[in-house]
């Protein structure tokens, strides 16, 4: 549906002159940049999730019984929200630097999406509705159904969010390997992404010999020239999708 | 410095650690473990945080630190034993190149020092609302060398170097949060110096590798470290009048930046593979 918009943004977004490169290509070629704001986009995650999930498990009467529910999303919350901004900024830039079709054509980085969005419904509801009787049931040890449901969604949300953040690393259903007509295949829109490598619509970007490599473990969107040159070996995704190998940097 | 290094002799047994049943099983399931650690690092996080932040006189301010910290130990011990669960696998399955690693001898290092924090020191001085003892203060100073120790490591590494930021970074992020009186002092500095270097990049392009915006970025850096470090040290000064004594506040930070320490270096261990 984006797939066009994505493009541009890889291609042409900040690339002022026909021989100059997008900002997209220059932050996945860059020497520390990229690393140093996705780390940070992964780093964050101790800020946000942790105090966001603290909150839910008080709202879903798990933890913190003792202490009204305004206590502590009072003080809580501004922590929560600015790590919560530095993480939205971080992804869009890694995003940006990382490849963006891939990201778009990849059913994990989809699934983060959606679950994106359900935590932002929920969040809606509750402020919207749930919260307006917050006077009612602020100091209940086990809050009232609807504010169980809100908080139990919520964890689940941003559990979901960081488990398939993690699996987009990895080529499992990358669109070459995937079986053309199959779920996934159509969820990703592979078709899409298939005819514009092989139409060589990215001119620079992909050699056309590169497109009919079988193997895909490297960037199938690479920057210009070999990819070995241009990106952290380290940072790409492990080479079998279907027996994954340990790849480095999973620590996290 | 590396495990290789320390521990030559080993070579054999880690290289065939992946091979050990019942790890050896696990090669096809690696990715949700990977995925689980991060799950668990998240959980461990907050209850870190908030925490600290309490004894800084941040945050939970309204809760005596004792009641928050007994509050939160079940979801630091829980967190906690995720993130080793799935560490200790993920490892064994990467043994090898964690062997040769710069950034997981940081992270384990760092690691060590941040246990020491968590459970030896910080819980002590929130059970004790803020007072700090003799054992506090020797386990304290011992887990403060270690930490001097993984960031040195992680520092010195060219490959590697780049990761110290994410410390630096949390360093202004929890002013942020805690400092009253240099908060907005904190958000220009890190504006500056780091944001410069960003807007710096972008101007001549992130891909410029001109060895001139390299030492810039780390003049920066560098310029952007001793910033902050003053700024906690007059903070500190300014509220010394307040309940938590002033080295129990260092103490709180120093432990934050040990578990960010410990991120750092695992996030650092692909990045500089």
């Amino acid at each position: 549906m984006f797939h066009d918009f994505i493009n541009w943004i890889r291609e042409d977004l900040g690339r002022f002159t026909p021989d100059g490169q997008s900002w997209s290509h220059q932050l996945h070629e860059s020497l520390n940049m990229w690393n140093v704001i996705e780390g940070t986009h992964v780093l964050t995650v101790m800020f946000f999730a942790g105090t966001i999930w603290l909150i839910d498990l008080r709202m879903m009467g798990v933890a913190f019984r003792n202490m009204p529910f305004s206590r502590l999303n009072d003080r809580v919350l501004p922590i929560t929200t600015i790590a919560f901004a530095v993480m939205i900024i971080t992804g869009l830039l890694v995003f940006l630097g990382r490849d963006p079709l891939m990201y778009y054509h990849n059913i994990w980085f989809r699934l983060k999406m959606v679950f994106l969005i359900v935590a932002a419904i929920n969040i809606f509801w509750f402020h919207q509705k749930v919260q307006k009787s917050q006077a009612e049931w602020d100091a209940m040890e086990k809050p009232p159904t609807a504010v169980r449901l809100s908080g139990a969604i919520s964890m689940t949300c941003w559990f979901f969010v960081i488990i398939f953040g993690r699996f987009i690393a990895y080529d499992w259903f990358y669109c070459e390997k995937t079986e053309p007509g199959s779920l996934v295949y159509t969820l990703q829109e592979c078709k899409q992404a298939l005819s514009y490598l092989e139409e060589g619509a990215g001119e620079g970007t992909v050699e056309s010999g590169e497109t009919a490599e079988p193997d895909t473990s490297t960037d199938n969107a690479t920057p210009e020239g070999d990819p070995a040159e241009t990106t952290n070996p380290a940072d790409e995704p492990p080479a079998d999708g279907a027996a994954p190998q340990p790849a480095p940097g999973q620590e996290g | 410095m590396t495990f290789e290094k320390l521990f030559p002799g080993a070579a054999d047994f880690v290289t065939g650690m992946p091979d050990i049943w019942p790890i050896s099983m696990l090669q096809d399931v690696y990715a949700p473990f990977g995925a689980l650690h991060l799950v668990g690092l998240g959980l461990m996080g907050g209850a870190v945080i908030l925490l600290n932040l309490r004894l800084m006189g941040a945050g939970l301010t309204t809760e005596q630190p004792a009641t928050l910290e007994r509050n939160l130990r079940p979801w630091l011990i829980t967190g906690l034993a995720i993130v080793l669960f799935t560490g200790i696998i993920i490892g064994m399955l990467n043994s090898d190149k964690l062997y040769k690693s710069v950034p997981f001898f940081s992270k384990m290092v760092s690691l060590l020092a941040a246990l020491i924090f968590s459970f030896g020191v910080t819980s002590a001085v929130a059970k004790a609302d803020g007072k700090t003892s003799t054992p506090v203060l020797i386990a304290s100073g011992i887990a403060f060398l270690l930490w001097l120790l993984a960031i040195g490591v992680l520092g010195a590494d060219s490959i590697s170097a780049p990761g110290v930021i994410h410390v630096i970074t949390a360093a202004y992020a929890i002013l942020l949060i805690y400092g009253v009186r240099t908060r907005w002092l904190a958000a220009a500095a890190y504006a500056l110096f780091f944001g410069g270097v960003f807007v710096m990049y972008w101007i001549v392009g992130f891909n410029n590798y001109d060895t001139i915006y390299e030492t810039i970025t780390y003049w920066s850096t560098v310029a952007g470290s001793l910033v902050v470090a003053a700024l906690y040290g007059y903070e500190i000064y300014a509220g010394k009048a307040e309940a938590s004594s002033p080295l129990a506040k260092l103490i709180a930070l120093f432990s934050v930046l040990t578990w960010v320490t410990v991120a750092a270096g695992g996030r650092w261990i692909g990045f500089a593979a």
